[in-house]
C-alpha cells in the first residue's frame, strides 16, 4: 500500500508540473588563483552537485579578481584568461576562448562608476584592486547526470600583473530522482577566433566559428570584444572601443560565400557596443562555418569573435 | 502567442497605468492615496509590472541609492504579496544601474526600482493591490515616494480566469557591518519564507549589497555599494544559503556577487525551481575585513531577496 508521501509524490508528479517536482535552486562554487602566463583546473568535485542526483545547469558565473598599479585605471580580466570546458566525452569549447566572449556584456561602462560587468576599479589606495563579474547564461539549460562533472580548464596571457583569484560558480537546479532522464540533453558549443595580435588584416581559417561537429548547430549568437593591451606595460587592459569609424573593420560570409556582412563594416556595428552581440536564430550544418576577415586592426588591440550555440547529443 | 492560463484574451482589454506618492519621513510607515491605484472603469484589470521611484536629497557629490532605505509592503484583499516590509531593490532584478542613481536639479537623487511579475495579478473589480511604505531610517532626510502599477483593463466583465497568479517576494536584512572588521550574521526561519500550503515558483533570488555612510553630519548618505568606486561591500561578502531541510542552496561560502551577479544582482530562476509548502531559506553571511583599513565612517549590509509567484483559484480570490 502506497504511503501518504508516495501518494502526495504521486499527486505532483501527475500533475500539470512534473518537472518542478522538489526542484531546487543550487549554486556551486570554487576558487582558483592563476598567475600570469599560467594555466589551472578548477576543482571539478566543489563545482559536482553533491548528492549524486541529476543537475541542471543554467549559468556559469565568473568573478575575477587582479591587483592593479597606479597606472592601470580600468582592467577587464575577461580578455586575459581563457576557458575551456567538456562535459565528459562531449566538447563545449572547441579551444581555450576568452571569458569574456562566452556572455554579452551588461550594463557595460569603462567608468570607475563602479556598476560595470567588466571593470570595477577599486580605489583602496594600498592595494588597488579590480574585479570583473561575468554571467554566461547557457544557450539551453544543460542536463547533468549523477556523478558528471562539467569540467574547466583556464589559461592566462602573459599580462605581467599579479596573481588572479577568480571564483567560479555553476548555478542551477538538482532534480528528484524521480524525474524522468531525457534521452537527448542540449550541450552548449562555443568556436572563436582569436587572431594574433600586431597584425593589422586578419582573416579566419576553418578551425575558426565552425561547427566541427555531425549534428547541426542552432546558433544563438556571435559575441565581438576587443581587447586593448597598451605598449609594453599594458597600461589599459580592457575590453574597448576602437579608435575611429574605419578602424578594425570586418566582412563575414558563410561556408558558400554567401554575405553575412556585405561590406567592410567597424567592428561595433556588427556587434552591439552595448552588448558587444549580436543574437541571431540560425542554424549551422555540420562542417560548415563563418569566415571573418578583418583590416585596420589598431596594433595595440586584439579581436575576439565567438560563436556559441548548443545541438543535441543523445545520453 | 500562448496566453499564460487564467488571462483574458486580448481583445477585450486595454493597457492602463496607475500612479499614487507619499512622502514618509525618516523611520515612519505611510500609506498611499489607494483610489488612485484602482481601476477607474470599475472593472477588473491585470497588473504587470510595479514600479517605484524614490527622491530624496542629494548628499555631496555621491547619490544617495534609496532602495534599501524605503520598505514596501503589498497586499491584495487578504493574501499578502510580501512577507512584512521589503526593501523595493528586493523585489527586482536590475534594469539600469545608471537609472537607480540619477541626480536632478543638482540637490536632488532619484532611484528607480521596477518589480517585473512573472505571472499576471488578475485583481477583481473594486479590489486594489494596497502599499504600505516605511522609511526604514539611516538618513534623517524625509522622502518622496512614487508607486505605479502597470497593466491592462478589461473592457467588460468576462469570464472569469480559472487560475490567479499570486507574486510573493521576502527578504533578509542583515545587520550593519562595519567596513574594517571582520564578522558573521545569519537569518531567521521567518525571513525567506513561503509560509502557505503550496509551493512557491521561484522568479529571482535579489542581491543587494548596501553601503552606508555615517559620519554624524547631515551628509549621511546610503548607496549601492558599488558606486563611485566606493569600497566594495559586495566583494567582501560571503554567503551560502540551506533550506529547512538543509539541503545546499548555495553551497560554499560565494562572493556575494558571484552568488547574485553583479550587473543584474539578481539569479534569475523564471519559475523553474520550486519553494516547498511551510518552508524558508537560511542565508549564513561572512565579512572579511579589507587587506588594509580604511578607517572611514561607514557600514556595510546586504540584502537577500526571495520572489516567485503562488496559485490560487478564483474562488480564493477575496
Amino acid at each position: 500500500m502506497s504511503t501518504d508521501q508516495e501518494m502526495e509524490d504521486r499527486e505532483i508528479l501527475d500533475g500539470p508540473n512534473p518537472n518542478l517536482f522538489r526542484v531546487a535552486p543550487c549554486v556551486l562554487s570554487t576558487s582558483l588563483t592563476i598567475a600570469s602566463g599560467r594555466g589551472g583546473l578548477a576543482d571539478s568535485g566543489a563545482l559536482s552537485q553533491p548528492f549524486r542526483r541529476p543537475f541542471w545547469l543554467d549559468e556559469v558565473r565568473w568573478s575575477i579578481r587582479v591587483p592593479t598599479d597606479a597606472t592601470l585605471t580600468t582592467l577587464a580580466a575577461g580578455g586575459l584568461i581563457s576557458a575551456k570546458f567538456a562535459l565528459g566525452r562531449m566538447v563545449v569549447s572547441n579551444d581555450f576562448v576568452p571569458i569574456h566572449c562566452y556572455a554579452p556584456s551588461f550594463q557595460f561602462t569603462r567608468s570607475s562608476f563602479g556598476c560595470a560587468e567588466e571593470c570595477f576599479d577599486h580605489t583602496n589606495t594600498v592595494t588597488r584592486l579590480s574585479f570583473s563579474h561575468y554571467r554566461w547564461k547557457l544557450p539551453k539549460p544543460l542536463f547533468i547526470t549523477p556523478g558528471q562533472q562539467f569540467t574547466c580548464e583556464y589559461e592566462r596571457i602573459a599580462d605581467g600583473l599579479g596573481d588572479a583569484v577568480m571564483q567560479i560558480a555553476y548555478a542551477g537546479r538538482y532534480v528528484d530522482q524521480k524525474i524522468k532522464t531525457p534521452k537527448a540533453i542540449d550541450v552548449p558549443f562555443i568556436s572563436a577566433w582569436l587572431p594574433t595580435p600586431g597584425s593589422t588584416f586578419a582573416q579566419s581559417s576553418e578551425k575558426d566559428l565552425v561547427n566541427p561537429l555531425p549534428v547541426p548547430l542552432h546558433c544563438q549568437r556571435m559575441i565581438g570584444r576587443v581587447l586593448r593591451l597598451q605598449a609594453a606595460s599594458c597600461t589599459t587592459r580592457m575590453d574597448s572601443t576602437v579608435a575611429t569609424p574605419t578602424d578594425a573593420n570586418i566582412v563575414i560570409k558563410d561556408s558558400y560565400g554567401h554575405n553575412v556582412v556585405r561590406d567592410f563594416l567597424n567592428f561595433y556595428r556588427v556587434f552591439d557596443y552595448n552588448r558587444r552581440a549580436w543574437t541571431f536564430n540560425r542554424i549551422l550544418p555540420s562542417k560548415e562555418r563563418y569566415l571573418v576577415t578583418a583590416q585596420n586592426i589598431p596594433t595595440d588591440r586584439r579581436l575576439h569573435v565567438a560563436l556559441i550555440g548548443s545541438r543535441k547529443e543523445a545520453l | 502567442m500562448t496566453m499564460p492560463q487564467g488571462t483574458v484574451p486580448l481583445e477585450l482589454s486595454t493597457p492602463i497605468h496607475l500612479t499614487a506618492t507619499t512622502s514618509l519621513a525618516s523611520n515612519t510607515t505611510g500609506g498611499v492615496n489607494t483610489v488612485a491605484l484602482k481601476n477607474p472603469m470599475g472593472g477588473a484589470m491585470e497588473v504587470h509590472e510595479i514600479k517605484f521611484q524614490v527622491t530624496g536629497p542629494l548628499s555631496q557629490t555621491n547619490a544617495n541609492v534609496f532602495g534599501g532605505i524605503i520598505a514596501a509592503k503589498l497586499d491584495i484583499g487578504s493574501h499578502p504579496l510580501t512577507n512584512g516590509y521589503v526593501p523595493i531593490w528586493s523585489l527586482g532584478r536590475s534594469l539600469g544601474l545608471g537609472a537607480e542613481n540619477l541626480i536632478r536639479n543638482v540637490n536632488n537623487a532619484i532611484s528607480e526600482f521596477s518589480w517585473r511579475l512573472a505571472r499576471p495579478l488578475y485583481v477583481p473589480a473594486d479590489a486594489v493591490i494596497t502599499p504600505t511604505f516605511q522609511h526604514r531610517g539611516l538618513i534623517t532626510n524625509s522622502l518622496s515616494v512614487r508607486v505605479s502599477y502597470v497593466g491592462r483593463s478589461f473592457n467588460r466583465r468576462g469570464p472569469l480566469p480559472q487560475k490567479v497568479y499570486i507574486p510573493y517576494a521576502s527578504a533578509y536584512v542583515s545587520k550593519n557591518f562595519s567596513i574594517d572588521s571582520a564578522d558573521t550574521d545569519e537569518s531567521t526561519e521567518l525571513e525567506l519564507i513561503n509560509p502557505f500550503d503550496s509551493p512557491l515558483f521561484i522568479q529571482r533570488f535579489t542581491g543587494r549589497c548596501q553601503f552606508y555612510w555615517n559620519d554624524g553630519s547631515a551628509n549621511n548618505y546610503a548607496t549601492d555599494s558599488q558606486m563611485g568606486s566606493i569600497v566594495s561591500g559586495g566583494q567582501l561578502m560571503t554567503v551560502r544559503m540551506v533550506d529547512s531541510n538543509g539541503r545546499p542552496i548555495i553551497r560554499n561560502f560565494t562572493v556575494f556577487y558571484t552568488a547574485f551577479p553583479q550587473p543584474t544582482r539578481s539569479w534569475e530562476l523564471d519559475g523553474k525551481a520550486v519553494m516547498d509548502p511551510q518552508s524558508y531559506y537560511r542565508v549564513f553571511t561572512r565579512k572579511s575585513a579589507p587587506t588594509a583599513a580604511l578607517n572611514i565612517p561607514a557600514t556595510t549590509q546586504i540584502f537577500v531577496g526571495c520572489v516567485g509567484w503562488r496559485e490560487i483559484g478564483t474562488g480564493e480570490m477575496k
